[in-house]
């Protein structure tokens, strides 16, 4: 069985879900909106929206939207993999894929793109509006280049939640536990809604090594308009770089965790 | 009836506490959920507020928020799970009331809401400033904490009444806890709403706890004289709190004639 196959009957199963499901659609497309009121609606109790464009140069309204769109569709791209050995372990399958041949590379890959294409119409759907609202026709521009740089950053998540998969598995049976933990970490570190630059210099080094940060970084950067050529080539080498080099030991931290099962058997439950 | 409800206590005390280390986990993510949600707040902060002031104004704000997630996710959802797990059935034909599982939920939901608000003063005060709670009115605190809880319990009666009777839930907790609090002034005064705004949430039993606590822990402006706040407050939380009761009362005929809705469903 190769890549393709593999792909296609992810993208059955997870289609066959969303159709059962139509909620999640419906939370998809609003989410974004959702949040970026909370966020209004409790920056005005601080100061306001006024003080918020002041200090960014950029609307809230905007930037949070996005922001919001940039960490559901990295979550997502993340929680899928995260996720997928508990579930497997709860389905019982996990004995027949830890004996399977497949490189678990392609089996991750494949596992996480369904989930993520949606992500590309609701881009669409979410920040087109917006964009085209704020900026006119140079918006929809925009909103097009920063659709591309998200769903490249939630790809550019997957080798960082192999390992934190991998590793959490190994640890612990319930590894689902850590990866909770990791989850708001993970999200804290992207900064995704409190920018990177503004974290404490411990923090800022950790992003360092999630190529999606840099994505998220450039996003922001594109928002308030200081985006200059240099900074975008530098962002982008540097997360197709640390994702090249974080590859292989996401897919050994996989193999790992599927060693110890091997020897140890898996639990049932 | 109290050892049953004791004995409901100890069960989730055990459960969500206890087991695996579930405390310390669960205390680790809570902080760090809090701090992703709180420090875009900071970015809104005006150079003329005091820091103290703009960390208590998320504080409270964090309070209301945990507090609707409790009544929706903790309280009512139980009845949700109990449907989805087959028990449903076994605690009815027990003659138990459903206000006896609620009543040993409670404390273990009280307990998590303060843990959580440590968590979040700790948090802010390591990483930007100690929340100003002044207690500036403790009548007017405790009035509004009284009607806070008094209206918890009648919106997670109502919550769990609609899920006994419609046998789903879950989309509608999740909306109904990001939208209440941002709709009924429980993450901002009212009195920085628009007049519209102001009167929809005014027109809700919601609206008036969250008033009552700004002002009793800051002293924050308020869109009806204090007073006012509670003279319509207390009846109104009451008022709903019975009305919920009798929805409740309805909702468990009904399942009775003609069964429980969604079973096995997860």
């Amino acid at each position: 069985m190769g890549f393709r196959e593999v792909l296609w009957a992810e993208w059955m199963a997870f289609y066959r879900d969303l159709m059962r499901r139509k909620s999640l659609v419906v939370s998809m497309l609003i989410y974004p909106y959702l949040l970026t009121i909370l966020f209004l609606v409790m920056g005005l109790a601080v100061g306001g929206i006024s003080s918020f464009a002041a200090r960014f140069h950029v609307s809230p309204i905007v930037f949070f939207v996005t922001m919001s769109y940039l960490m559901l569709t990295i979550l997502i791209g993340a929680d899928t993999i995260t996720q997928r050995p508990a579930s497997d372990m709860w389905a019982g399958t996990l004995p027949y894929i830890i004996i399977s041949p497949l490189p678990r590379l392609w089996k991750y890959f494949a596992v996480a793109f369904p989930p993520i294409a949606p992500f590309a119409l609701q881009g669409l759907v979410c920040l087109l509006p917006v964009y085209a609202y704020y900026y006119g026709l140079e918006g929809v521009i925009i909103a097009l280049g920063i659709i591309a740089a998200t769903l490249t950053a939630s790809l550019l998540i997957i080798p960082v939640a192999m390992i934190v998969a991998g590793v959490s598995y190994t640890v612990s049976e319930e590894g689902w536990r850590i990866v909770n933990i990791v989850r708001p970490l993970l999200l804290i570190l992207l900064g995704v809604y409190y920018p990177r630059y503004l974290l404490p210099l411990v923090f800022r080094l950790a992003t360092m090594i999630i190529p999606s940060s840099n994505m998220v970084e450039l996003v922001q950067l594109i928002l308030v308009n200081s985006l200059t050529t240099g900074a975008a080539g530098m962002l982008i080498g540097l997360s197709i770089a640390v994702f090249i080099i974080l590859l292989p030991i996401g897919s050994k931290m996989i193999t790992g965790w599927e060693e110890r099962l091997r020897v140890r058997g898996v639990k049932e439950y | 009836m109290i050892r049953a409800a004791i004995t409901i206590l100890k069960a989730y005390m055990i459960a969500s506490l206890l087991r695996n280390k579930a405390m310390v986990i669960s205390i680790l993510q809570m902080a760090l959920w809090m701090a992703l949600f709180i420090s875009p707040m900071i970015l809104f902060s005006s150079p003329s507020t005091p820091k103290g002031v703009t960390a208590a104004y998320a504080f409270i704000a964090v309070l209301v928020f945990l507090s609707y997630n409790m009544a929706g996710w903790d309280w009512a959802w139980s009845l949700r799970q109990m449907m989805a797990r087959g028990i449903l059935e076994h605690f009815m034909i027990s003659g138990r009331s459903f206000l006896l599982l609620y009543a040993g939920l409670m404390p273990v939901g009280l307990l998590w809401i303060g843990l959580g608000l440590g968590v979040v003063y700790t948090i802010m005060a390591l990483l930007y400033a100690p929340p100003a709670l002044t207690m500036y009115d403790p009548c007017a605190l405790a009035i509004g904490l009284t009607i806070l809880f008094t209206v918890l319990i009648a919106y997670s009666l109502v919550l769990g009444s609609s899920m006994l009777v419609s046998g789903t839930g879950g989309p509608v907790v999740e909306l109904l806890s990001w939208i209440l609090p941002i709709a009924t002034g429980g993450l901002t005064p009212l009195v920085m709403y628009p007049p519209i705004m102001r009167y929809i949430a005014l027109s809700t039993p919601f609206s008036y706890p969250a008033e009552l606590i700004r002002h009793g822990l800051l002293g924050a402006p308020t869109a009806l004289p204090v007073d006012e706040l509670i003279m319509i407050g207390l009846p109104y939380s009451a008022l709903f709190l019975l009305a919920s009761y009798i929805v409740l009362r309805l909702s468990v005929n009904k399942i009775r004639r003609e069964g429980v809705t969604g079973l096995g469903i997860t």
